[in-house]
């Protein structure tokens, strides 16, 4: 595995990303979160929230918009398109007839949408996290920020485990993006709620687990005490992450045109 | 193991129920060799098989006696144009050449000059800057053909390589077609524009139903075909005393002539030896010629027999 080639592979892939029309759809779902946050400021401002605090403004905003629909989003319509973009753009059979290994090529490519997926998301959580929380001093920003990267780096492991899994299907299916939704709003929805094992087969399973905060699903796991723990849910996304784009790689390596 | 720059033996190829190519065994050496046939008649399966874009159901393909698939190795030999499709590639043709060479390996310092180069060769220097999607289907062919030879491979795969070009434009890539083989390159050349096929090579290899109909020489092949007698166009001034002499001669399946157009057409299946026999006439000065054509002694003569289109 060439570094060089993995760098050359992934920065083109990621400007391809940049300049692709989804990002305007994109870059609004993943300043949604902002927009609340804004008219939270301004509720503040008006004293037409009183006793809500902006930490649990943040919570709510993170528990019900960037985990559950932003972070499957962003990384479904990047990482989904791993193959198929090019295939549409009439470019992919430029690639394959290279003289680079086709591993190297799709690694290339998912970092790309990975890395997409976390520059889209990070910047408006960061912001709206300052904006919610700002009004309560820096006192407040300081204290939280702990878990404003613990957030982060939850957000980043499950990125990666969504990325690998949409990559695996945008390699072998026809329609990664049906797969992807109803994976997203049909399983895991449906898995979060149901007893049982099903929600070992999520992603959102595991990253409830290292957020714990908010959510119908969220506070009826508590109670029932059906949370991963810490480690657990670490080494669970950080093995689904590692599969699906070691298969993803091992597909297109026999992937034919 | 065969020295062929490029052998299919046996391979075949199916889709699903439908067959794309059976049993094919085909060698390919350094030179121009087109291949041609009608739709479907097995030529792009062929080219993806030689490219490794796709794998043989049965038999092998090799290409420096290796399988091409996936074979990231021979790709540094291998230049391909792919068919006319779509291409919305979001960039300037000096950034797609520059990234593209540098995937086949060349130095990233020397990446930009390698693909200015290719772009003057295919005379696309002035748009370098542009975007590709602004390009006509003429500019994206040249860009196409400039990403195949950018990093002079030793095997070069054109897939309807005229497709979208002007005459001149045409005439300009058949010649570098004809240079790129006669420098000691392998070249496939996929088409159905007969007669431009046949100014750039004699090497053919002709295809239908996913099989593999003929293949080599085209004066050769012809010469093999004895279901059809060759026909042979002589302009005389006396068409009636020459087909007097030629109607004595075995060998003759019809003879004609037209005192109108001054000419006699005769049919044989033994061309060489009529040929051979007006030349003697004309050297013990018997018989005065102006001109002697095989009307039939071509590729789309050869191509309709064989194909029947």
């Amino acid at each position: 595995m060439s570094f060089t080639r993995l760098v050359l592979v992934a920065r083109w892939s990621f400007s391809q990303l940049l300049l692709s029309p989804r990002t305007i759809g994109m870059g609004a779902l993943a300043f949604t979160p902002v927009f609340v946050a804004v008219v939270y400021r301004v509720a503040a401002a008006l004293e037409l929230a009183p006793g809500i605090s902006g930490f649990r403004v943040f919570s709510v905003l993170t528990a019900s918009i960037s985990l559950p629909f932003v972070v499957p989003m962003l990384s479904l319509f990047y990482a989904s398109g791993v193959v198929s973009d090019d295939a549409e753009a009439g470019t992919l059979r430029y690639f394959l007839i290279r003289p680079i290994p086709r591993p190297e090529l799709i690694f290339g490519k998912m970092i790309a949408s990975a890395t997409m997926a976390l520059f889209l998301f990070v910047p408006p959580f960061v912001l709206s996290y300052y904006l919610t929380l700002a009004p309560s001093g820096f006192a407040e920003l300081g204290t939280r920020f702990p878990t404003l990267l613990r957030d982060l780096l939850a957000v980043a492991l499950a990125l990666f485990a969504y990325n690998g899994l949409f990559a695996l299907a945008g390699t072998v299916l026809r329609r990664p993006l049906l797969f992807g939704l109803f994976f997203v709003f049909g399983w895991q929805a449906g898995a979060a709620v149901v007893p049982g094992s099903a929600r070992l087969f999520t992603v959102t399973h595991y990253l409830n687990s290292l957020i714990p905060r908010g959510g119908a699903g969220g506070a009826l796991a508590q109670l029932t005490g059906e949370r991963a723990t810490m480690p657990e849910a670490i080494v669970a996304l950080l093995v689904i992450g590692a599969a699906t784009h070691l298969l993803a790689a091992w597909c297109f390596r026999r992937k034919e045109l | 193991m065969s020295a062929s720059v490029i052998a299919l033996r046996g391979a075949s190829r199916w889709y699903g129920n439908v067959l794309g190519l059976s049993r094919v065994d085909l060698t390919f050496e350094p030179g121009v060799t087109a291949l041609l046939g009608p739709n479907g008649a097995g030529k792009s399966t062929l080219l993806k098989l030689v490219t490794g874009l796709l794998k043989p159901s049965a038999g092998s393909v090799e290409v420096f006696g290796e399988p091409p698939f996936a074979n990231a190795k021979i790709y540094k030999k291998l230049g391909l144009v792919p068919e006319e499709e779509d291409f919305r590639a979001r960039v300037t043709a000096i950034e797609w050449l520059e990234y593209l060479v540098r995937l086949s390996g060349v130095d990233g310092a020397l990446a930009p000059e390698v693909a200015r180069r290719a772009l003057d060769d295919v005379g696309l220097s002035e748009a370098a800057e542009r975007r590709v999607t602004a390009f006509s289907r003429g500019m994206k062919q040249r860009l196409r053909i400039a990403q195949a030879v950018a990093h002079d491979p030793e095997v070069l795969v054109f897939d309807e390589p005229l497709t979208g070009l002007d005459p001149a434009g045409r005439r300009e890539i058949i010649d570098r077609i004809r240079l790129w083989g006669a420098a000691g390159k392998t070249v496939i050349v996929s088409s159905h524009i007969l007669h431009e096929v046949e100014l750039m090579t004699r090497e053919v290899v002709l295809m239908t139903a996913g099989k593999v109909m003929a293949s080599g020489n085209i004066h050769e092949i012809r010469q093999l075909m004895d279901a059809h007698p060759h026909h042979i166009l002589i302009t005389t001034p006396d068409p009636r005393q020459l087909a007097a002499r030629l109607l004595q001669e075995e060998g003759l399946h019809s003879i004609s002539y037209s005192e109108e157009r001054a000419q006699v057409e005769l049919v044989t299946r033994e061309p060489d030896h009529f040929y051979r026999l007006v030349a003697g006439f004309v050297l013990d000065g018997t018989t005065t010629i102006e001109e002697i054509s095989s009307p039939d002694d071509n590729l789309e003569a050869v191509f309709h027999y064989l194909v029947g289109k």
